[in-house]
């Protein structure tokens, strides 16, 4: 069998083909948001195929005092604005957006 | 429609902004309109009484967006060139947090350029800012 497989010492045999897919993607937040989380900046592990709604729901359940906000929030990947239905990918940058106020 | 001889100007920045600068930058021979817009911090809120605001941008994403903001503008209008400038951090009371700057051959398309620019700013720009009060603060969100 030509299965690539993880094989440490004293641990059995895994093939990493039946790993669970995992994305990690780096999240920024900004005003009120940061104020919530208490940091600017975090990183998320998702399944693979996972969505911004996803991601806004584990953030909001990691960070309780973020979740009030997360509904007016508009989001960005890769600084490009993106509806809640957007899948994220590997290494993608995901930025919390409360609603704007510059100018 | 127009081509500009030098890259327009787009800034997010700390540092106080220089209008001189921005109409200076614009200005150019071929040119015969220069329309500036500047956004300053007014001393209150709905009856209250503004200490000063902060304002936090996402900034790869900000530069960004007045880059498009530039685009669009040169699509809709013959214009000269663009400078926009926004800035971050604490702002007191009459201080300027945003200024705009477009030339162009005639002034119909420099006016309207300016006013356009505004106002796609203030719909866009991924741009935060907390209003501070003797007695509280507020992340004020643009009017839609």
């Amino acid at each position: 069998m030509n299965r690539r497989t993880t094989a440490d010492a004293g641990e059995p045999a895994r093939a990493i083909d039946d790993a669970p897919p995992a994305i990690d993607v780096r999240v920024h937040f900004f005003a009120q948001a940061r104020e919530a989380v208490g940091g600017s900046e975090v990183s998320l592990r998702l399944g693979k195929g996972a969505d911004v709604e996803e991601a806004a729901r584990m953030l909001g359940a990691r960070f309780p005092d973020l979740a009030p906000h997360l509904e007016r929030c508009s989001f960005a990947v890769n600084e490009d604005y993106v509806k809640r239905d957007a899948r994220l990918r590997d290494g993608d940058v995901l930025a919390v957006l409360p609603p704007i106020g510059g100018g | 429609m127009s081509g500009a001889q030098r890259d327009d100007f787009y800034a997010i920045q700390v540092e106080p902004l220089d209008l001189d600068a921005l109409v200076a930058d614009v200005a150019g021979p071929a040119y015969g309109a220069i329309a500036t817009f500047v956004g300053t911090v007014r001393d209150s809120f709905a009856g209250r009484e503004v200490r000063h605001l902060e304002y936090e941008a996402y900034e790869p994403m900000a530069l960004r967006t007045l880059r498009e903001i530039g685009m669009e503008l040169r699509a809709r209008h013959d214009l000269g060139r663009i400078a926009m400038a926004h800035r971050t951090g604490r702002l007191e009371v009459g201080e300027a947090s945003v200024a705009i700057a477009v030339s162009a051959p005639h002034r119909e398309a420099a006016l309207a350029a300016c006013r356009d620019a505004i106002e796609r700013l203030k719909t866009s720009l991924p741009v935060w800012k907390k209003e501070v009060f003797a007695d509280g603060e507020v992340w004020r969100e643009n009017e839609r």
